[in-house]
């Protein structure tokens, strides 16, 4: 079964990249406790959690996927934010405390603790993946084997790669705050097992802050007797509508996650130079100042990178929630009318449309349809414009040609109140459309009659052809 | 002991522990529904919660208390002081008049400087402290008015028409009119609500025992509730009240009934007196308007136009219908209706809450903090200590922010005001 074997391989290699972190951590593997605990936690995450998710037994009787993957998420939070508090145990960004930052007693439990989440809501979810396809493919032994084949042969690299990893300086680079924080943001980015959970963990967190600050809204607008009405105007409506936006939540986020990296980096920062009075010789100060400054740029490596993954997973969450809406196109063909494309109001081709004439293109949805010209395709889209007419034009921009590569980023989508140009994402007000040029889309000529759309196939062809015509971008009709 | 507990329940410690197990509580009630009220209900109403939020009650008041007291007590002169500072240096081989030059030197970079025999102590923004201490004791009231708040609050809503009295709990009031800020007309166009009203306010009057006036009070839907004797009232709804009469044969019904028709679109149903009919009323467009493909209703909100649906049931059978327009008559089935001229009835929040003044005070307290926050970016306090001790001088600096610069510039002065040889033991 090798997709199994893949995503068990895949997800033991996150795993190792991860566990290499903190095992080949000097602290940590310097000290043969520490390193044994840390170790006994990843095999116990391993073997508790592919049993539970392997037997049947055990995934009856537990919690529901959508539960573990909370339960992961937290687990993920915790880890990205013990990095704050180390850095608040912590004297100072720099120096990494002989003793660690928790009584001894505590650390070997920690570490434990840390290899366990490490590896079990993953292992948790490959042996349910791995029991789920067994059953399918009635051979749950053989599934067992492949996933502990990918397993075991996801952490070969860090077996054999050991000896060149303990010589990577990392006590230079990491800190017991930005060790924590690096490893909470790269599970971010890893995800759980992407065959049973969808999405990252940030659309979650900026929904639920989205849903906390409405709750909070509402509550705080009641408790002061200011609260929303449907048709009379309240005070601070509008800020208690902007508090409770998307955009809000958007920015909590933002502050949320961003939050402590950003504080690390200042805490980095500003961490004085060393005092060199008592040296003698310029040359000598001059030495331990720079060392010191190029610890500091060291230490930033991994903060800076935590920051461009954690943008590159905010960038994934606007587009997740803000998504570009395109629906498929709907066929027309001249059928009864010859050489006239007709579309009825209702936007809906069927003969049977219960939509009332008058009733049709309100949604301000956009809606594509396409014509087959030979062995080609046109596409066309329609649109109510604000003013209440209509807005009807080849889904294809004038300047924005992408390679035939590339073909799926021709055309325009809808968000909100704009079309946007998939290649090129220019937005474009929709009150625009009808006007040639720029990055509009073409415009095609049509009329309208018995509550229908009606443009000559003449039209949209002879168009169709001069825009395909077109050999450099830029050039216009 | 007493002191121990003091700095551990004013720590910002506790205010994160607290605070974590408030976002904990949450997150449990994100499993179900109606997850934000699930947990106000658990943060208010049960013993864990209301632990949660009196501990941080108490640990914001402690901790304004501790900083407010640090701040505001002179330090304590002793080389430890000096030592536990950001920077420190000890010099030895100074001139006697060493301490002087340290507070002269400290007065030209305008410090407000203190001397004695054996030390200097230089300070600079000593009130600093204000903008943080402000919005902690807003949250402080807010806080606390708000528990209050929940507990206590007693609120209802009654609908009142123009010149009907209503007997409250503690007094009878008079709406004695009603200004509806209704325009002449309104055009909805396609599936959106654009039927807003700026303010509806209606004149109240409270009358004492003996029916006499003592209170006038005009009450808005905008804006704050109105405080009259301790109750706050606000205006929360805006219907129509129509004097309706039902004729068939003989037999005549008379009634005025309070519907609740706006926005325009919406339909209301009574019950009219006997039980056995239910009538129920629509505004109808004066005229419908298509531009485009859009198509507006306009309606004439000054001479109402109804359509009445009278019918045995209330949700079924036996309907009869009618489009008639205020002050004429109409055929409806085998009956007549006459509708008479419109007027107004409001709902009335009618809120008793002791603690709500509290709770407004609270909140312009946190929006005053919030507004004066942003100027400690550059308002934080700065001191020196200097002390002379057996032919050493010692002497510190701190700075509340930006410590690496502070150490710096400290370093810096020390340059200028020493006269060569020192001894210098730096704070790592």
């Amino acid at each position: 079964m090798p997709d199994l074997f893949l995503t068990a391989f895949r997800e033991s290699l996150q795993c190792s990249v991860l566990l290499a972190l903190v095992l080949f951590y000097p602290a940590v593997w310097e000290k043969t406790l520490f390193r044994t605990s840390l170790l006994a936690g990843v095999s116990a995450a391993f073997f508790v959690g592919g049993i539970v998710g392997f037997s049947p037994s055990f995934t009856g009787n537990l919690l529901s996927n959508e539960t573990w993957t909370f339960w992961r998420y937290v687990s993920e939070l915790l880890i990205f934010y013990a990095g704050l508090l180390f850095a608040a145990l912590s004297p100072s960004a720099t120096k990494n405390r002989e003793g660690g930052y928790l009584p001894f007693d505590v650390l070997p439990a920690a570490l434990f603790c840390l290899g366990f989440f490490l590896f079990f809501f993953e292992a948790r979810a490959v042996g349910f993946l791995a029991h789920d396809v067994g059953e399918m493919k009635d051979n749950l032994f053989g599934a067992f084997v492949s996933v502990l084949a990918g397993t075991a042969t996801g952490f070969i690299p860090i077996v054999m790669l050991r000896k060149y990893l303990l010589k990577v300086p990392l006590e230079n680079v990491f800190s017991a705050a930005s060790l924590c924080i690096t490893i909470g943001a790269l599970q971010f980015a890893f995800g759980g097992v992407s065959e049973i959970e969808k999405g990252n963990i940030l659309i979650p967190v900026q929904r639920n802050l989205g849903g906390f600050l409405d709750g909070w809204r509402r509550a705080v607008q009641s408790l002061l007797l200011i609260s929303d009405h449907p048709f009379m105007d309240t005070a601070f409506s509008g800020l208690a509508e902007y508090i409770a936006s998307d955009r809000t939540a958007m920015a909590l986020t933002l502050l949320f996650v961003m939050g402590p990296p950003l504080l690390l980096l200042v805490r980095i920062f500003s961490s004085p130079d060393p005092l060199v009075g008592d040296l003698r010789g310029g040359a000598q100060k001059r030495y331990v100042v720079a060392s010191f400054r190029k610890e500091l740029v060291y230490q930033t490596l991994p903060v800076m990178t935590v920051i461009i993954i954690l943008i590159i997973l905010l960038h994934a969450v606007n587009l997740t929630l803000n998504p570009l809406y395109e629906p498929s196109p709907i066929s027309v063909t001249e059928a009864d009318h010859k050489g006239i494309l007709k579309i009825p109001f209702s936007g809906d081709m069927s003969p049977h449309s219960s939509k009332e004439a008058g009733n049709s293109f309100e949604d301000k949805k956009l809606r594509k349809y396409v014509y087959f010209y030979g062995n080609e395709q046109i596409v066309f889209l329609a649109m109510l414009k604000p003013d209440g007419s209509l807005g009807v034009a080849l889904d294809e921009c004038e300047i924005c040609r992408p390679p035939d590569w590339k073909s799926d980023a021709k055309g325009y989508s809808q968000r909100g109140e704009h079309l946007v140009c998939k290649y090129c994402m220019t937005p474009i007000a929709v009150s625009s459309l009808n006007k040639p040029g720029g990055c509009n889309p073409v415009p095609l000529p049509f009329t309208i009659e018995d509550n229908s759309i009606l443009l000559r196939t003449e039209d949209v062809t002879d168009i169709y052809k001069k825009l395909q015509g077109l050999e450099k971008k830029g050039t216009h009709f | 002991m007493n002191k121990r507990l003091f700095l551990v329940f004013s720590s910002w410690w506790f205010t994160a522990a607290i605070s974590l197990g408030l976002v904990f509580s949450y997150i449990y009630f994100l499993f179900g529904s109606s997850s934000y009220d699930n947990w106000a209900f658990f943060v208010f109403h049960t013993p864990a919660g209301l632990g949660l939020y009196m501990g941080l009650i108490v640990n914001l008041l402690l901790a304004s208390v501790r900083i407010v007291f640090r701040r505001l007590s002179p330090p304590e002169i002793r080389i430890e002081t000096v030592r536990a500072m950001d920077a420190f240096a000890e010099l030895n081989d100074v001139s006697d008049d060493a301490l002087g030059k340290v507070f002269d030197f400290m007065r030209l970079k305008g410090f407000r400087c203190r001397r004695e025999n054996s030390y200097v102590y230089a300070g600079k923004n000593r009130f600093s402290f204000l903008p943080g201490t402000v919005l902690q004791v807003g949250l402080v009231i807010a806080l606390t008015a708000s528990l209050f708040s929940v507990h206590v609050r007693k609120s209802q809503e009654v609908i009142l028409r123009e010149g009907k009295f209503m007997d409250f709990p503690a007094e009878k009031i008079l709406i004695s009119s009603i200004s509806p800020d209704l325009p002449p007309d309104f055009l909805q166009i396609g599936q959106e609500d654009i039927f807003r009203l700026g303010n509806v306010s209606a004149k109240l009057q409270v009358f004492d025992d003996e029916n006499r006036s003592y209170v006038n009070s005009r009450i808005n839907s905008f804006g704050f509730p109105v405080n009259i004797k301790g109750v706050f009232y606000r205006i929360r709804g805006l219907g129509i009240t129509l004097p309706v009469e039902l004729k068939r044969g003989s037999s005549d019904l008379n009634q005025i009934v309070d519907i609740d028709l706006l926005p325009p679109g919406r339909t209301d149903t009574v019950a009219l007196s006997g039980g056995d009919k239910y009538m129920t009323f629509a505004l109808q467009p004066e005229k419908v308007i298509a531009k485009g493909l859009f198509k507006g209703k306009q309606y004439n909100l000054r001479n109402l136009f109804y359509h009445v649906v009278l019918r045995q049931d209330k949700d079924k059978g036996n309907e009869a219908k009618a489009d008639i327009m205020e002050g004429t008559t109409a055929k409806i089935g085998d009956d007549k209706i006459f509708l008479g001229k419109h007027t107004f009835h409001v709902k009335i929040q009618y809120v008793d809450d002791p603690a709500l003044i509290f709770v407004y005070a609270g909140m312009i307290f946190i929006l005053a903090g919030i507004f004066l926050m942003p100027c400690r970016f550059f308002w934080y306090e700065k001191e020196l200590l200097a002390v002379w001790d057996g032919g050493l001088l010692h002497m510190g600096y701190r700075e509340e922010f930006y410590k690496k610069w502070g150490i710096q510039k400290f370093h810096v002065w020390l340059d200028n005001l020493s006269s060569g040889n020192e001894t210098a033991v730096k704070k790592s």
